[in-house]
């Protein structure tokens, strides 16, 4: 890995929550994530300068943004992040232009001028620059906010649920256009979201908060199908976690018992028999056998489907083994072919390599 | 010699020019401020809205009298306040700062917080925040402030007749002179008097009612 433009590590102490964050990003597109009061907007505010944490440090390019220790705190002025709040703060008696060029007043008329139709021009908004944001559509609204953020080539940009106020077909046309503008400036983006399919799509680094703190970090499949904790994985949409027991430790292929049940985990890993084991199966990765004749040779356990939920193109369903309830996801069209029906027992499988070994269970 | 309306006018237009200069000023400090000396001095600024005219009018008499520090510091640069019109306007811009401060500190907090945050991380000074963002959307508010600290003014009696008196043509605005010809049993005058400050009073809630529904009309359309 390259050596690292942003870290931070601080604490900030309210008295019904505390936030203690710690993570560390390259130059790449980077989604915080994590549920409604995790604390990801207070993060953001507090990297741009606008909330004062207790301690830690925040560096930016090897500068010292914050440091308790040291003293340092610098303003939000001199801190060289751009920062896009949730409904993008647009000044509503600006046009389009004037709120581009706000943060370049220490230029010369005639260098402003020009960087001011440079954006334009590439955010695809010299039409609208005389326009006020109430009169422009919601990506339009994006672009400009954006584009007035990134006008002072900052080192470092923040970006609140930035698709939150956008029709939802637009978003995917605005989520590559702003992956391309990442690339194109080369700077660390760090943006915040609570949909798990938004920061599927975006990120190429996802930084996990949970309470206050950062729960894990990776890359966007390494924390989607190896989370550490029972905790990501829920968040992540793992949300099968079975208690198991080793029965045969050792990899490729570890024997465990989920109560009566055998379960074979594909894992490079060994582990000491008698231990026992947190388990997560992603609800897409258990398939339904539509006949005895198809079973392939994976884990196979008998299930009673208590419940049916439709979501449009997919299923939720809810099989009962064990005592527990297993969550499984099928296509509509897989749903009818399999000619399912509430109370009805099938056999399910799952391959040993999509059963995952959650190391730090909570 | 001023008539009474005219002094009115001179001394309501000058109180309300001295309120609105000091009372955006104190607005500005005190948005978003709850810390106790920010309540003090909230407190204060609001206390001739409470306080009975005349009480606040012996106040300002015994503190700028001749006879205080500060009254005879200010006799010694020549400024006199006691018995003259600049009383006048003294009492009537205290009466009504507190309608400056309040109607322009609730404008003020009603503007979107990001906004000032974000023109922060955008490199601006807050001063210049203040003067590019927050002052642009906030002033209907401190109009309508100012509309209200003039109507307050124009209509000042006890302070003002405690501090400045009731010298005709030098100190009788038109409050006091109406109450001179009550007292004398010019009713006449009375009635053109009474008559002219209700035309101007009349005046003045029809312009708020208009800025009202032209608040209200951009609110509707900002809605998208």
């Amino acid at each position: 890995m390259t050596a690292a433009e942003f870290r931070a590590s601080f604490s900030l102490h309210f008295p019904d929550f505390d936030l203690a964050p710690k993570f560390e990003l390259g130059p790449e597109m980077a989604v915080l994530f994590g549920a409604s009061g995790a604390g990801k907007s207070l993060t953001l505010r507090a990297l741009a300068g606008l909330e004062k944490p207790d301690r830690g440090t925040i560096h930016l390019n090897g500068h010292a943004l914050f440091d308790s220790e040291e003293e340092i705190d610098l303003p939000p002025q001199d801190r060289r992040i751009g920062y896009v709040p949730q409904h993008y703060a647009l000044f509503p008696h600006q046009s389009v232009a004037k709120n581009i060029a706000f943060g370049l007043h220490d230029l010369p008329r005639a260098s402003r001028a020009a960087r001011v139709s440079e954006l334009l021009t590439r955010m695809r908004l010299e039409p609208f620059a005389d326009r006020r944001p109430g009169e422009l559509s919601g990506g339009q609204q994006q672009r400009t906010a954006l584009a007035r953020a990134l006008a002072r080539r900052p080192d470092l940009l923040l970006m609140d649920e930035p698709f939150a106020a956008v029709e939802e077909d637009l978003r995917a046309h605005l989520r590559e256009e702003l992956l391309r503008i990442q690339k194109e400036f080369a700077i660390p983006v760090l943006l915040v979201t609570h949909s798990r399919a938004e920061a599927y799509a975006m990120a190429e680094r996802l930084v996990v908060i949970r309470e206050g703190q950062v729960v894990q970090t990776g890359s966007r499949d390494d924390v989607f199908r190896r989370p550490r904790t029972p905790g990501v994985a829920r968040l992540m949409g793992m949300t099968n976690i079975l208690q198991v027991t080793v029965a045969d430790g050792s990899a490729p292929e570890v024997l465990t018992d989920w109560g009566n049940l055998k379960l074979t985990i594909g894992t490079p890993d060994s582990y000491a028999t008698g231990s026992s084991l947190a388990v997560g199966i992603r609800p897409e990765e258990i398939r339904i056998a539509a006949a005895e004749s198809q079973i392939q040779p994976a884990n196979q356990l008998t299930a009673r489907l208590v419940k049916d939920e439709p979501q449009g193109a997919d299923h939720r369903l809810q099989f009962e083994i064990n005592n527990q309830l297993l969550e499984v996801r099928v296509s509509h069209p897989e749903f009818m072919s399999l000619n399912l029906a509430g109370g009805q027992e099938r056999t399910l499988t799952v391959q040993p390599s999509a059963i995952h070994v959650i190391p730090d269970p909570d | 010699m001023l008539t009474p309306l005219l002094l009115s006018l001179r001394v309501a237009g000058l109180a309300t020019l001295f309120a609105i200069v000091f009372g955006v000023a104190i607005a500005a400090l005190l948005t978003r401020r709850h810390s106790a000396p920010a309540n003090v001095a909230d407190a204060v600024v609001n206390l001739p809205l409470v306080l009975p005219p005349t009480v606040l009018g012996y106040y300002l008499l015994v503190l700028l009298g001749a006879r205080s520090p500060l009254g005879a510091w200010l006799e010694s640069v020549g400024i006199e306040l006691v018995f003259t019109w600049q009383g006048a306007v003294v009492a009537a811009s205290i009466v009504a700062l507190p309608l400056v401060v309040g109607s322009t500190r609730a404008a003020l907090e009603a503007v979107d917080p990001d906004l000032r945050d974000v023109a922060r991380t955008l490199g601006q000074s807050n001063t210049a925040i203040f003067l590019t963002i927050m002052l642009p959307l906030a002033w209907r508010g401190l109009l309508a402030g100012g509309m209200l600290a003039f109507a307050r003014a124009l209509g000042e009696f006890g302070a003002t007749l405690m501090i400045a008196g009731n010298i005709p043509g030098r100190t009788q605005t038109l409050p006091i002179a109406i109450y001179d010809s009550v007292q004398a049993g010019d009713l006449a005058s009375a009635n053109r008097q009474a008559l002219l400050l209700t035309l101007v009073a009349v005046a003045l809630l029809v312009s708020m009612r208009y800025l009202g529904s032209a608040l209200a009309g951009r609110k509707m359309r900002d809605r998208g």
